[in-house]
Order: C-alpha cells, then sequence, then structure tokens
C-alpha cells in the first residue's frame, strides 16, 4: 500500500513558509508602501494612453500639464464674473500649487497623479489640449482615450470610513456564518477563530504585495482594491469551508480517530479537489490579468495573489492551526521554540496505522 | 422507466431555458414586446466601457431638503436631455447629493451646461408666432436686447443662449400648440371662458415647424426673440397651483417688484399675442396673453382639466420655482472615461472571457474526461443564463462587472469539480455508477452551499460598500459575481445533474466500474480504496 501523504506533520514549515511570506510584507507596510490613491487621499488621478514605443518622458508630461494648468488659471484669474466652482479653483491653486507625478505603467499607460481638477470649470480641456497639441502626433496620445477621475477630501473621507467598516462587518458576518455552519461539531468558535486566522493571513499577503509593489513601482491602492480584499475573504473562507466540511464528516464517519490524523485524512482527501477549484478561479483570473481590461489589471492582480494565498492558507494553515490549538502547541511556540518536531512525530507514526 | 422519464423530462425544461436564454443573448441588441409589455433587451454599458462622464454633485448649501434636490435634479434631466446623450442617469444620493451619468460624453463643457449653477427661464416675445413646447429658440437675454437688460456675470458663466440649444427639437416633443392661455390674476369669468375655447386663430395662423435648427430658432424678424423678464424676476413664493371656475388646475404667479412695470407694460400691449416661456432655450410653454399683467398672473389651458394635465401644470410650477438650478451643487467625485478607451476594454474584455473559458474547459476535460465535457456544456448552459439575466434585468455592465462574471465562471466550475471529485471517490470506493453519482452530489452539496453562501455574504457587504459614491464599479461588481453564484448553483445542481443521471440511465447505470475508469479521470490501473481508506 502506498503511503499516504503526511502534511500535518509538517505543520510548523508550512506556518513558518507563510511568516516568510508576510513578514517582508508587513516591513514594507510599516515602510509605508501601501500607497492609497485618491480614493482615499482626494486628488485626480490621470490615466494616458500613449504609443506602447514612444512613451515620453515622466517630466515632459508633468511640465506639459503643469504648465496648462498655470496658464489656465492665469486666464480664470483675469475673467471677470468667476461663478463660485472658479473662484474656489483659483483659491485652491495659490493655496497650493499645481503638482503632478507621473509613473510609466506597461503598454504606454500612464499614470499621472495630480491636485484635484475642478469639474466645471474647463480645466481638465484645458490639459487635455495641452496633452494633444504635445504629445498627439508624436507620441501617440488620443485626446478620447484617457480616463481621469477626481475624488474631493468629502468623498476621500468618506471612502475610508467605509472601507474599515466593511471590512469588519465582512469579517463579523463571515465569523458569524461559520459559526452557524459549524455549530454541531464540538468548539465550533475553533473552526472559525482557524479560518479568520487563515483570512487575516490572506489579507496580510495582498496586503504586503501591494505594499511591496508600492514601494518600489509606485502601485496604489484604491477602492476597487478594497473590493478585491473583500473578496478575497469571502473566497478563503470558501476554501477553508471546504477541508473544514470534510474534517467534520471524517469525524462523524470515523469517531476515535486521533485528530492530527483525521485532519490529515481530510486534507489529503481534499488536496487535490481545493487546488483543482482554485485552478479553475486562477485560470479564468490569469486570463483576465494578461487580456482583460487594463484600467482593472491591480484589481485582477489583488484578487489572483488573494485567491492563490486562500488556497496555500485553507490547506496549509487553517486546519494546521486546529492541530496545534487542539495540541496545545501554542503555548509551546511561545514557551520553548525548539520543540516543534518531535512530539508530532510519534503521535504521526501512531495516527499513520 | 420512471426515472428515465423525470430525467428526460428535466432534460426537455433545461433545453427550453437554454433556447430562451439563447434568444435573449443572440440577435443583438434590441427591444422586444413579451406578454404585452416591452423589455429591453439591451446589452447595458457601463460608463469605463462606452466612455463618458460620471459626476456626483452635492449641495453647496448642505442639508437643502428633498423637495430642492429633486427640482435641481429635474432641471438637470432636462439640460442633459438637451446635449443628446444616450440614456442619462440621474439619480439622487442620500440627502444632499445628485450622481450624472453621462454615456459617451466626455466634453467637459456639456457637463458644465447641465450642472452650471445658472439656468435661465425667461419670458419672452415671440409676436404671434404660436411656438411649441421643446422648441429651442434663441433669445436676447445674453445679446442685445431692448426691453430686458441681463445683469452682468450672469452670461459669463459658459451658458449662453448658443451653447446651450445645441441638441435640435427633441423627438417626440409636443407637437400641438399649448392652448395655453396667460393673463392678470383672479381675472373675471369671461376670461376663464376664453381660457376655455383658446388659441385657435393662434393655432390655425402657424403651422408647426419641424426645422431643427441647431442652435435654436430665430423669431419671424430673423432676430433672437426679445426676452421680457427672467426667472430670477419671478416672485418664487407667488407661484403655485391654483384652480380656474371651469375646475381646471391653473399655474399662479407673482412678478417681483421692480420688473412688474416692465412686465405690466408689455402684457398690456400684446394682447393676443404668444409669450413663450423659456427655460434653457427650450420652450416649456407657449400661452397667449388675454390681459395685462403687472405683478400677479395666471396661465391655463383646457388641456390641464384632465389627470394627464395635472403632470403638466406641476411640472410648469416647478420649471417656474426652479427654472434655474435652484440649489447650488459642487462636483465632489468625477470621472471621465474617453470613448476609445471604453472601447478597447471591451475587446480586451471579450478575448479576456473567451480564453479564460477555453483554458476551464481544456481543464476540465482533460482532467476529468467524460464528466469534464459535460461540465463544460454545463458552463455554456450558465454563461447563456447568466448573461441572458444579465440583459433582461438590464445589469450594468462595467469593466469589474465582467471580471465578477468571468470570476463567477470559474466558481460555476467549482461547484462541478466539488462534485465530480465526490464522484470519483465513490467511484473508487467501487460504488456502482448510478449510485457514485447521486452520492458525489449528496455530499458536495453543503460545501457548494457554504461557500457559496459565504460569498454571497460578501456580495452583499460589497454592494453596501459601492452604493455611496453613487460609483456602478464596485456595485457591478458585486452584483454580476452574485447572479453568476446563484446561476452557478443552479447550473451545477440542476444541469450537470441531469447531463450526468441522463447518461448512465441510457447506458445501465447499475453496473461497477470494471473498466472505464479512465472516462472518469481514473487511472486505468486503479486500486479501490487505496487512498480513500476508512477504518
Amino acid at each position: 500500500m502506498r503511503k499516504s501523504l503526511d502534511l500535518v506533520k509538517y505543520r510548523w514549515t508550512f506556518i513558518i513558509i507563510s511568516l516568510v511570506i508576510i513578514v517582508p510584507g508587513i516591513i514594507f507596510i510599516l515602510l509605508g508602501g501601501l500607497r492609497p490613491s485618491i480614493d482615499f487621499m482626494g486628488g485626480s488621478s490621470w490615466d494616458i494612453n500613449f504609443d506602447p514605443n514612444k512613451v515620453p518622458a515622466n517630466a515632459d508630461i508633468e511640465k506639459t500639464m503643469k504648465d496648462a494648468d498655470t496658464q489656465f488659471i492665469s486666464t480664470i484669474v483675469a475673467k471677470p464674473n468667476k461663478i463660485n466652482a472658479e473662484s474656489d479653483l483659483v483659491a485652491a491653486r495659490s493655496k497650493l500649487p499645481f503638482e503632478s507625478v507621473s509613473q510609466r505603467s506597461d503598454k504606454g499607460l500612464v499614470l499621472v497623479r495630480t491636485n484635484l481638477i475642478a469639474d466645471n470649470t474647463g480645466e481638465k480641456t484645458a490639459i487635455v489640449n495641452a496633452l494633444n497639441t504635445r504629445f498627439g502626433a508624436s507620441n501617440g496620445f488620443l485626446p478620447d482615450k484617457y480616463e481621469v477621475s477626481s475624488t474631493s477630501p468629502t468623498v476621500s473621507g468618506e471612502v475610508t470610513t467605509r472601507s474599515v467598516a466593511a471590512v469588519a462587518i465582512a469579517s463579523i458576518g463571515i465569523l458569524l456564518y461559520l459559526a452557524y455552519a459549524f455549530r454541531r461539531v464540538k468548539q465550533p468558535w475553533r473552526y472559525g477563530i482557524c479560518a479568520i486566522l487563515a483570512m487575516i493571513h490572506d489579507v496580510l499577503v495582498v496586503l504586503g504585495v501591494f505594499a511591496i509593489l508600492g514601494f518600489f513601482f509606485g502601485t496604489e491602492i484604491d477602492a476597487l482594491f478594497v473590493t478585491a480584499v473583500l473578496t478575497v475573504i469571502g473566497f478563503s473562507v470558501h476554501d477553508s469551508i471546504v477541508v473544514f466540511d470534510r474534517i467534520r464528516e471524517n469525524e462523524i464517519r470515523t469517531p476515535g480517530e486521533p485528530f492530527d490524523s483525521l485532519v490529515n485524512h481530510s486534507l489529503v482527501q481534499t488536496l487535490v479537489r481545493s487546488l483543482n477549484t482554485s485552478l479553475t478561479v486562477i485560470f479564468t483570473l490569469s486570463a483576465l490579468y494578461l487580456f482583460g481590461g487594463i484600467t482593472i489589471r491591480n484589481f485582477v492582480l489583488a484578487l489572483l495573489v488573494g485567491i492563490i494565498s486562500g488556497t496555500y492558507s485553507s490547506i496549509f494553515n487553517a486546519s494546521m492551526l486546529l492541530v496545534i490549538w487542539e495540541k496545545g502547541e501554542f503555548g509551546r511556540f511561545i514557551g520553548r521554540k525548539p520543540k516543534t518536531g518531535t512530539p508530532t512525530q510519534t503521535r504521526q507514526t501512531v495516527a499513520a496505522r | 422507466m420512471h426515472r428515465v422519464r423525470n430525467n428526460l423530462l428535466s432534460l426537455l425544461g433545461i433545453a427550453l431555458l437554454v433556447i430562451i436564454a439563447a434568444w435573449i443573448c443572440f440577435g443583438g441588441d434590441r427591444t422586444e414586446n413579451i406578454l404585452g409589455s416591452t423589455v429591453d433587451l439591451r446589452v447595458k454599458q457601463g460608463l469605463d466601457l462606452q466612455g463618458g462622464y460620471q459626476i456626483l454633485l452635492q449641495a453647496r448649501a448642505g442639508n437643502v431638503g428633498k423637495d430642492r434636490l429633486e427640482a435641481a435634479r429635474q432641471v438637470i434631466e432636462k439640460r442633459v436631455n438637451g446635449i443628446g446623450t444616450n440614456e442619462p442617469n440621474i439619480t439622487i444620493q442620500g440627502d444632499n447629493r445628485i450622481s450624472v451619468e453621462l454615456p459617451g460624453v466626455t466634453d467637459e463643457q456639456q457637463v458644465k451646461n447641465a450642472i452650471g449653477s445658472t439656468g435661465r427661464l425667461e419670458f419672452i416675445d415671440a409676436g404671434s408666432e404660436q411656438l411649441q413646447e421643446g422648441q429651442l429658440v434663441q433669445t436676447t437675454f445674453c445679446s442685445s436686447g431692448t426691453l430686458y437688460q441681463p445683469k452682468p456675470g450672469l452670461c459669463g458663466t459658459g451658458v449662453t443662449s448658443s451653447t446651450t440649444a445645441t441638441g435640435g427639437l427633441t423627438p417626440g416633443a409636443a407637437v400641438s400648440p399649448s392652448n395655453q392661455q396667460i393673463g392678470p390674476n383672479g381675472t373675471p369669468s369671461t376670461t376663464v371662458g376664453a381660457a376655455a375655447t383658446p388659441g385657435a386663430t393662434v393655432a390655425a395662423s402657424t403651422a408647426p415647424t419641424t426645422t431643427t435648427a441647431p442652435t435654436g430658432k430665430l423669431s419671424t424678424t430673423g432676430k433672437p426673440y426679445q426676452t421680457i423678464i427672467s426667472g430670477d424676476q419671478l416672485d418664487p413664493t407667488k407661484i403655485d397651483i391654483g384652480f380656474a371656475q371651469s375646475g381646471a388646475e391653473k399655474v399662479n404667479f407673482g412678478v417681483k417688484g421692480d420688473a412688474a412695470n416692465t412686465f405690466g407694460t408689455f402684457t398690456s400691449q400684446n394682447i393676443g399675442h404668444i409669450m413663450a416661456i423659456v427655460l434653457d432655450g427650450k420652450v416649456i410653454s407657449a400661452p397667449s396673453i388675454n390681459g395685462p399683467i403687472s405683478n400677479q398672473g395666471e396661465i391655463t389651458s383646457p388641456r390641464w382639466a384632465t389627470i394627464a394635465g395635472r403632470a403638466e401644470v406641476s411640472n410648469l410650477v416647478l420649471n417656474l420655482k426652479y427654472g434655474s438650478l435652484p440649489v447650488e451643487l459642487d462636483v465632489i467625485n468625477s470621472r471621465s472615461i474617453g470613448a476609445t478607451l471604453g472601447t478597447d476594454s471591451v475587446t480586451r474584455s471579450i478575448t479576456a472571457a473567451i480564453v479564460g473559458l477555453a483554458i476551464v474547459a481544456a481543464f476540465m476535460i482533460l482532467y476529468f474526461r467524460l464528466p469534464g465535457i459535460l461540465a463544460v456544456l454545463a458552463l455554456m448552459v450558465y454563461s447563456l443564463i447568466a448573461f441572458g439575466i444579465f440583459k433582461t434585468f438590464g445589469i450594468v455592465l462595467t469593466l469589474a462587472g465582467i471580471a465578477g462574471f468571468i470570476l463567477s465562471i470559474g466558481m460555476a466550475v467549482d461547484a462541478n469539480v466539488l462534485i465530480f471529485a465526490r464522484m470519483k471517490e465513490e467511484l473508487r470506493l467501487g460504488r456502482s455508477v448510478e449510485r457514485s453519482v447521486e452520492e458525489g452530489f449528496r455530499n458536495a452539496w453543503p460545501s457548494i452551499r457554504d461557500s457559496n453562501v459565504s460569498t454571497l455574504i460578501t456580495c452583499l457587504i460589497l454592494y453596501w460598500f459601492g452604493d455611496f459614491t453613487g460609483t456602478s464599479t464596485i456595485k457591478g461588481f458585486a452584483l454580476t459575481l452574485a447572479i453568476g453564484v446563484l446561476c452557478s448553483m443552479f447550473t451545477a445542481i440542476t444541469v450537470t445533474h441531469t447531463f450526468l443521471r441522463l447518461m448512465f440511465l441510457l447506458t445501465g447505470g447499475q453496473r461497477r466500474l470494471s473498466n472505464g475508469g479512465w472516462w472518469f479521470g481514473m487511472n486505468r490501473t486503479r486500486r479501490a480504496g487505496e487512498e480513500v481508506q476508512r477504518a
């Protein structure tokens, strides 16, 4: 008989692998790698497309926009009978001069962050026209192939509050649901908490990856990123449920089996399946990342990272944490670190039959 | 056999569903008449797919009340319709916000026209010309006029007569003369009587003009129509709905002190002529003058005795009261997407969807073989149904929404994978094919249910999260994902199940799998119970 794969034996290894991924992420988060977009900070964000082979220098783009804006503001200042929006704009610019920071993305896309562009004054049109004059013919700038989003401080404040609230509500909702789904199992909260820990793991991985990307490439996180995180939370729990479900079932089928062996069984039984279910989602998301719309690529990337992490954590973290908890190894981990492998090994041979 | 018949029945049901879904999905964008009601079967593309302008407006004054906000919304809607954008969407958000979505518009000037704080309400001299409601006209409001002298500053905001009136005559606008009369308030019954048999001579004198002037119609003298008074010279406290002696509703209005003289002089000299009321260059009412009005006037029409007419009355009151935007609005959030970018996104999304589906299909068939083929069939049914639902219920497709849809394709397979994996286990245990199918479904169901419910909870939260800015992006994602999850549960359970059952019933499901395991994705040299040994 082929020897059954023993995953539970390596539970601490898996946890440490997770930590190896998460810790650098946390470091970069602390280093300020997470760059909140205008959704949280307010301001305007421009997605400008150039001919991929003729992307102008960042400084050139920034100067063109700044000059155009300065000129526009001076025409507004000179104008009699300003409407409120125009007076506000002049006041805002005198307080904080126009600034633009551009950042090259791939496929000819350049992202530019500027001060809040005042719609309803013609400021945007002035800048687009200037860009068109400067880059239209020579760099493939198309005046109708761009996107400008503006968010005022009012809205960005709300987005921030809502984001925090949404993540909190999602966590509580899923915890309640887990408690309900596992209400007939011994110690349902244990399953719930382990699933939540796995979920936090996934959120940290996604945040960490984006902190690293943000640190090195200036990738920003926006409201869609929060959407991705919320979705990942759902998927993460979903993955954990598949494994927990099997544990729950096996517990009934084979009463009295040692818990780690029970978990191992359940894991091996669901391993291929867990991988398969995630694989199909990963396939579709990869297609979306590679071929889909450019403006949502970061969103898709966040989903992709989160779902891969969710698959890993549901197999290698959530259930392992259950075993660790059951065996009371947490205290041991904190008290005496090196004593990880040995006692498990002996228990494992017994369980392997 | 009884069971064969049951399964054939469900197959028939599925076939019917597929035919309906295919009929909805294919055949292009159209509206259909189904059971007496018109169903719009067009794909509603979000702004990020067709390009456009999306703005969130907030009242500068803070809490302005529902009435004024609604009035502002209506004014914006009217102005936006003048731009000629296809299907603008203007909704009130919360207490003091209005969300405006203008598909196909990226020109800031047009947006400015729509939300600019100075709406122009004018009473103009149309002489004896019976103007139609909806007619765009040029007025002297911002140019040289003899009667009305515009206040400085009102015309310098980009909203001038000629730029506002760019849309031409709206199709389907009222083509009949208005039959309305305008006269001093509290006019004797004879005037009311005249109002009951109105405008006959006027209506006969001018045939309805159908020319669409791009910059608005000029008067018969070839000059812009003379503006008599403007909306800010009306006294909003005196504008309300009254009742004529005939029982019909009428509109009362008052003119402010300094303008009353001008108005009185004009009306007394032009009895019998038409004095049209114009909002942003568009005629909203064209009554004839039946008496001199100084500070109190009324507008009557025989049409207003009917229920349908009453809507017209309240509309006119609203326009007179709030003709100029009643609330000053600030843009607090905006997004403008170039049309080319949108088209580009559509092409890319379609490519992504096809590639994604193809990879998943290849994977399913290679890995699960026979059931995999059935799952791919089920997946196609799923895609048809989901897309059919999007079309029928007018779900707005955005880039993120498409991502949600494509994600749900992965999840639709997910349910099938769970079922097949369970089935394979049962087969390995040496169960008959038929029993394995049933057990596989039964055992996989709790997992499918639980995981889908957790995703649905997430969608609910996402919908709430995305609801506040008035942007359709996040909401679109939540909605398509939720619909996808529900559809995938349905197809996995009914469609795949029926396909499998039917196949085994027809090929003899009682047999055990002594050979032919390959078709189920197992190795030929399988050893029963090898991996799944139970104590």
